[in-house]
């Protein structure tokens, strides 16, 4: 049966290791991460252990000895029903948090009142307070030390986790005041309060230089944490990489030609690697251009010298445009001379990009219909997905120009002369 | 053709057959390099056009500034990345020798050579006063041209360095920004030619296309050369602060 198949799946299923899940939490992740360790939903847990907690605080004492048992852990599996990080940029907590929390006042005033009503002796006097400072406590631990990264990567404290340190711990001091004014007169308490005060702030006076340099070794610490990895990953990429391509060339010494693909290659690819940030996987159109580009100088064996000015995200009209530019670069490889260069301009209504090579070049109207060749994959491709191409003999070898109109727009109309057509007409 | 007389440096050229030489000082921390780069333009000086004599040669930027203030060349080849002085490399060098004259009375010029086109290197040399730049992979015909175009006061523009200068001041027309002064702008003619240069022209190609003289894409090249010294336009900063280069 469907239920108990659902039920066996649930029981046999792979259970994530008990964590705090500190990506999904609300206030210390405890309730993510049971909701994710038994596979319920972290709403159902959440409002459980708000529901115990009116019951001599049951479930504040179960969820503090979670937090403080259960190691934090920021990957890994979400339960159903969590939403990653605080809700909204003020970081107020989700709508079911607050429904809980409202609940949780509400049936706590209840049980007051009625224990007042009843005679029950509940020393309410005492726990409420302690519940304020242990619920303040528990806002101040779970969000100090929270930092965010601004755009220019400083870190600095969030400003929603300042708002939420404060509010727990003027809640915690609140409790306190109001526990030691309890049973005695103002007068009193203000006493207290002041020795309080003055031994608080003689310890911090005491303590403050101590604090000082810890701050300051951490800061060391994770400096030359950072320092390290990226010496680690430096090595890592020259290991893979470039010590291959010397031995490589080491052993072809014999092949000049060899050496110099193998060289070129390794030069391309570390090159990118230093000079650039961008991500190889990106699905934009200067990596697609760029691997094109790599493609045909391994494949034909010559160089390429690609300027790309603007990027775009890669689409359907990109793609035909780059497998243009693969076609043009081909052909400047197999027929034309080096030096071959690439130039791709984004603009904001379309995309241009001019190939040239400096061989004999080619007369269009000498190639034949039947042959698919340039025609083909060069023009009729860019005409097929809405943009042009025009190839033009230069005294000094070829250069081929592509337009493709951005998605935006529509297809160019091939009968008015486009907006940046070559200044002289001097078409083969 | 047989060897020239050392004639003093910058005098006019005796006679058609045998110009003046251009006297270099090679400035590059590989000696690898700077041997290679000797062979290559000894073996394109051979040829009508001003013989190429390099004087002297400098590893860092100490050197490099005392062989330079010694020599007084015409041309300095400039390395990017120097040992040295202030850790900034060739803009070191150029700082120290700003201002530094010919027997002749004609500026010391600098053409960059470098192995990374990174733009924060490329740009912070020309910045600092260098005529042009090149890559090390660059041919030992096209080199020695480089010198003698820079010999001759005028810039050298690599299509790369066309490529970042389109993307500093705007490649395309049509921009709506405020323009303090004419710096901060490059014209329509100034733009046309960056282009052509940046698909790979050469100066000859570039005036044939635009009907105009190859003196005159010469002037476009060192105006725009000049305004990316000089400009402080916000695109510009704002550019080179995006590539952390300020």
């Amino acid at each position: 049966m469907s239920s108990s198949g659902a039920t066996e799946a649930w029981i046999n299923r792979p259970r994530p290791a008990l964590a705090r899940n500190l990506q999904h939490r609300e206030l210390a992740g405890v309730c993510a991460g049971l909701a994710a360790h038994l596979g319920l939903d972290v709403r159902i847990i959440r409002v459980f252990f708000i529901a115990a907690t009116p019951f001599a605080g049951a479930g504040a004492l179960v969820y503090g000895f979670l937090w403080i048992t259960l190691a934090g852990r920021t990957s890994g599996v979400s339960a159903p029903g969590t939403q990653p990080g605080p809700a909204g940029r003020l970081g107020l907590p989700s709508s079911v948090t607050m429904v809980g929390l409202g609940a949780a006042v509400v049936l706590t005033a209840l049980v007051a009142n009625l224990s007042r009503h009843q005679g029950w002796d509940l020393d309410l006097h005492i726990w409420l307070p302690l519940a304020a400072v242990g619920v303040g406590v528990l806002v101040v631990w779970a969000h100090l030390g929270e930092t965010t990264r601004d755009s220019d990567a400083t870190e600095r404290l969030d400003g929603a986790a300042a708002i939420r340190i404060a509010a727990g711990g003027v809640l915690a001091v609140l409790g306190l005041l109001l526990l030691l004014t309890t049973g005695r007169s103002w007068g009193e308490a203000a006493n207290a309060l002041l020795a309080a005060l003055v031994i608080l702030a003689g310890m911090v006076v005491l303590v403050t230089p101590w604090l000082v340099r810890l701050w300051r070794d951490l800061r060391a610490e994770q400096a030359e944490r950072v320092r390290a990895n990226e010496r680690a990953d430096i090595a890592a990429h020259l290991h893979d990489s470039v010590l291959q391509t010397f031995a490589l060339i080491q052993r072809s010494s014999a092949d000049p030609a060899r050496v110099t693909r193998l060289a070129r290659a390794q030069e391309r690819e570390l090159r990118r690697w230093l000079f650039t940030d961008a991500d190889p996987e990106d699905d934009t159109l200067v990596a697609a251009v760029q691997q094109t580009a790599a493609e045909v100088e391994d494949r034909h064996d010559v160089s390429i010298e690609v300027i790309l000015l603007g990027d775009q995200p890669v689409g359907e009209r990109q793609r035909a445009l780059v497998a243009a530019l693969r076609e043009a670069l081909v052909n400047a490889a197999r027929h034309g001379r080096e030096p071959v260069s690439a130039y791709i301009e984004v603009g904001p209504t379309q995309i241009e990009a001019f190939v040239r090579d400096h061989g004999a070049g080619f007369d269009l109207g000498e190639v034949p219909d039947d042959r698919l060749g340039v025609r083909e994959s060069i023009i009729g491709r860019m005409e097929r997905a809405g943009g042009r191409a025009t190839i033009r003999r230069l005294d000094g070898g070829t250069e081929v120009h592509l337009v493709m109109p951005s998605s935006d727009n529509g297809p160019i109309d091939h009968t008015s002369p486009a907006e940046a057509t070559p200044p002289t007409g001097a078409e083969a | 053709m047989t060897p020239a007389d050392q004639t003093p440096a910058g005098t006019s050229a005796d006679s058609p057959v045998e110009p003046a030489p251009i006297r270099l000082v090679l400035v590059d921390d590989h000696r690898m390099v700077r041997t290679g780069v000797r062979a290559e333009l000894a073996e394109a000086s051979d040829g009508p056009d001003a013989p190429l004599d390099v004087v002297a040669e400098a590893g860092d930027v100490d050197a490099a500034i005392e062989q330079v203030t010694e020599h007084r060349p015409d041309v300095v080849l400039l390395d990017v990345h120097l040992p040295g002085g202030s850790g900034q490399g060739g803009a070191d060098v150029l700082r120290g020798c700003a201002g530094l004259q010919t027997e002749a009375g004609e500026p010391v010029r600098f053409l960059a050579l470098s192995v990374s086109d990174a733009a924060e290197d490329v740009v912070s040399v020309i910045r600092a006063g260098a005529r042009g730049y090149v890559t090390k992979t660059i041919s030992g015909p096209d080199l020695a041209q480089a010198v003698r175009r820079v010999a001759g006061g005028d810039a050298v523009f690599s299509p790369r360095l066309a490529g970042f200068v389109l993307d500093a001041f705007g490649a395309l027309g049509g921009e709506v920004a405020e323009v303090d002064t004419e710096l901060d702008r490059l014209s329509t003619r100034e733009r046309e030619v960056m282009r052509l240069i940046a698909r790979g022209y050469q100066y000859k190609e570039v005036a044939k296309d635009l009907y105009i003289s190859v003196k005159t894409v010469e002037t476009h090249v060192s105006s725009v050369l000049r305004k990316l010294q000089l400009s402080s336009r916000h695109e510009l900063t704002a550019w080179a602060l995006s590539r952390r280069l300020l």
